[in-house]
């Protein structure tokens, strides 16, 4: 399967975050699906199946990692790469890193970028994680 | 004045090597015993600890120096000997270490003595000259530390012990006389007036020796040294003299100080210039030192100066009494000085962590607001790259957005951190609100929230500083605004004459309220439910703004049905006379 088609879902309250995203991978031809929180963002991952995730971690009704745990308890969705978009290191002094969230969460997230975000690292990790190789 | 001077007495100089002791309570009161080589505890008469204990063996323990360790042996006794609660043959004794033997329980005291002061009395000194640090006449003080040089290193070798003590605990075995009492109770309130009144240190030190020159008529110099703790280093903190000193100098017995300091115990000495040994000292023989007192301040054990006090005016100027009442002086500013140092590391570390807090607020900040500049200069690039002027006004807007919350930031930064007077005018607060409706009602049209403006037609001008209310109030207006955005809502702007010695401003919204959670993080830098739409810096900023008026923000709120917000400001300020001709003043910002 070609990364045309293929449907990449952005959560994130942020709409120049979601707007950003979309745009640095419109041209690889993926579709979108976006949600402006943690509770719509799991809603639309069980109704419309999307290829990968791209979560924020901050965000209202239900954050970012719980999103995720969440995600990865549902069969339907558990196989689904994420990708996590996160600051949170800047306020808690903490850097997050997959392994570490992994740790927390129980099981790793497929990448982890930190905001502001490089348009290229985001390009690339979603072409990969999309055709595999990650 | 700054120099940095040599020291009074270098860090550890002096410091004398002393026997440990055992500390024990009997109904008779508190016991000590300093400990020699070797000291037997039991029950028998032969100890030199004796227990009146019956669960104690006639010899039951012995406590002995053992290379440099001091050691606890049980002595086959029946009942054994106990340290910190466990039963022990032998054991190495630490400061603190608790030996219980029967019903009694020994403190081992290895570190620094019980605060006690006992006198010293000198009958044949000189005082050694200990020049250096330049001290204008008349009460001051230096703040930084002065120096000083010793140019006479003489030993003082014939005090004469007292047995008068002046600890707290045995105070009240001595009848002072009415006099004493009267004295003592003056430097005492004096002392107590200036912490009362939350005066600064350096104020307190002055006032202490005020107070013991007021009483001390015979005393021609008084110096509270300081030991600094960071370098250890002991210097002049505060100093008063009657007659002014071209000299400048301060000179004092070194050997004398550092014996009150080491042993923490006060020091009187008779006469300084009789002694001719020391005839050739530069004080003693420049300025003629008869009689000096020096009392340590001690605070827990912890010796962090001295006061000293001495005179020309001849031999047995001072009394036993005397130092007895310098030695409660220094005990009070001994606190003083205590309490002041551990509010400065309060301080500090406030400081440090408020830092770091704000330090990663705003990077936080700054990332969300670079996110958007960052993020929508790509998409600018990227779409007149292809021509896609779309895509480019709307990146181009993304960039314009955040730009502006970049200069909100700044803005509020500077608000909240400048401290500043309100410049005060006689303003139309119901103007004000309608100017800062107009701006709110933009911001609404494109949200789909209504905003209204209620005035109260009787309210008179009021004395704010216009800038700073127009500033809390838009952030309070454009909250509301946001908190309607996301199911729609109305604002409400409205004014009320005074009732109960405030006018009131109320921006009250439809919106989506807050929870308890929201509300107690409400006024706390950074917090902002809006992510990178808010700096986070609003609200403390409304809040400083109103509370330098001597006024509030009351809040009340129901999530899910909206919020209240009411400024409270007092009508007029203490600062009159600006607009005292009643005209009303336009703001020049507006």
């Amino acid at each position: 399967m070609t990364a045309e088609g293929k449907k990449i879902l952005i959560v994130d309250d942020e709409p120049d975050v979601r707007e950003f995203v979309q745009g640095v991978l419109e041209e690889s031809g993926y579709q979108f699906i976006t949600a402006a929180d943690g509770e719509e963002g799991l809603a639309k991952a069980k109704a419309e199946s999307p290829d990968l995730a791209i979560l924020d971690v901050q965000m209202p009704k239900k954050d970012g990692f719980r999103l995720f745990s969440e995600l990865r308890a549902d069969d339907a969705t558990k196989s689904m790469p994420v990708i996590m978009l996160t600051g949170i290191g800047d306020r808690t002094g903490l850097r997050f890193d997959a392994e570490d969230m992994g740790e927390f969460l129980g099981s790793e997230p497929e990448a982890y970028i930190e905001k502001p975000v490089d348009p290229e690292k985001l390009s690339e990790t979603v072409g990969k994680l999309l055709s595999g190789q990650s | 004045m700054n120099r940095r001077l040599r020291p009074l007495l270098s860090p550890g100089e002096g410091i004398e090597d002393l026997m440990p002791e055992l500390v024990w309570t009997t109904p008779k009161g508190r016991q000590e015993h300093e400990l020699k080589a070797e000291t037997r505890i039991g029950r028998g008469l032969g100890n030199d600890i004796q227990l009146p204990d019956f669960m104690a063996s006639t010899f039951h323990a012995t406590i002995a120096c053992q290379d440099g360790a001091w050691i606890v042996e049980d002595n086959k006794s029946t009942n054994g000997t106990f340290v910190n609660g466990d039963r022990q043959q032998r054991a190495i004794l630490h400061d603190g270490d608790v030996i219980t033997i029967g019903d009694v329980s020994l403190t081992f005291n290895n570190a620094v003595r019980p605060q006690s002061s006992t006198i010293f009395i000198r009958e044949n000194a000189a005082a050694e000259t200990l020049a250096g640090g330049k001290a204008p006449a008349g009460a001051r003080h230096t703040g930084d530390i002065l120096d000083s040089v010793f140019r006479d290193d003489a030993e003082l070798t014939q005090f004469k012990t007292s047995s008068l003590t002046v600890s707290a605990d045995v105070a009240g075995q001595r009848v002072a006389d009415a006099g004493v009492l009267e004295r003592r109770l003056k430097v005492s309130y004096e002392i107590s007036k200036g912490v009362a009144a939350t005066l600064g240190l350096p104020e307190i030190m002055d006032r202490t020796l005020a107070a013991l020159f007021e009483i001390f008529e015979a005393a021609e110099r008084a110096f509270i040294l300081l030991v600094d703790p960071d370098t250890g280093e002991v210097g002049s903190a505060a100093v008063r003299r009657r007659v002014p000193d071209d000299t400048e100098e301060i000179s004092m017995s070194r050997t004398a100080l550092r014996q009150a300091m080491d042993r923490r115990e006060a020091i009187l000495c008779m006469d300084a210039l009789s002694d001719a040994r020391y005839s050739d000292a530069r004080s003693v023989v420049s300025l003629g030192i008869r009689s000096m007192m020096i009392a340590p301040l001690v605070f827990q054990n912890q010796v962090l100066g001295a006061i000293y006090m001495d005179t020309r005016h001849g031999a047995g100027r001072f009394s036993e009494p005397d130092l007895e009442l310098i030695t409660v002086a220094a005990g009070q500013v001994a606190g003083c000085v205590a309490n002041a140092r551990l509010h400065e590391q309060v301080v500090r570390s406030e400081r440090l962590a408020a830092v770091g807090q704000t330090v990663a607020g705003l990077t936080h900040c700054i990332k969300n607001i670079l996110q958007g500049i960052t993020g929508g200069a790509y998409l600018v690039d990227k779409a007149l790259a292809k021509g896609d002027m779309d895509r480019a006004f709307s990146g181009w807007d993304m960039v314009k957005r955040n730009n502006a919350f970049m200069e909100d930031l700044v803005f509020d930064l500077l608000s909240y951190s400048k401290e500043r007077q309100p410049e005060y005018r006689a303003t139309d607060l119901n103007e004000l609100c309608e100017d800062v409706c107009k701006l709110a009602a933009a911001r609404g049209d494109t949200k789909g929230v209504q905003v209204t403006f209620e005035p109260d037609r009787t309210l008179e001008p009021v004395e704010v500083d216009p800038t700073g209310i127009r500033r809390s109030v838009l952030n309070l207006a454009m909250n509301a605004v946001d908190a309607c955005a996301n199911k729609g809502g109305s604002v409400t702007v409205a004014t009320e004459s005074p009732r109960d010695g405030f006018v009131r401003v109320m921006v009250r919204d439809t919106g989506c309220g807050m929870s308890d959670e929201t509300r107690a993080k409400l006024f706390t830098m950074f917090f902002s439910t809006k992510r990178s739409k808010g700096t986070g810096l609003g609200l403390p900023v409304s809040k400083k703004i109103v509370e330098e008026h001597g006024g509030r923000i009351e809040v009340a709120s129901q999530e899910g049905e909206g919020t209240t917000f009411t400024v409270c400001l007092p009508p007029t300020q203490l600062q009159k006379g600006e607009c005292d001709d009643g005209r009303r003043e336009e703001d020049p910002d507006r």
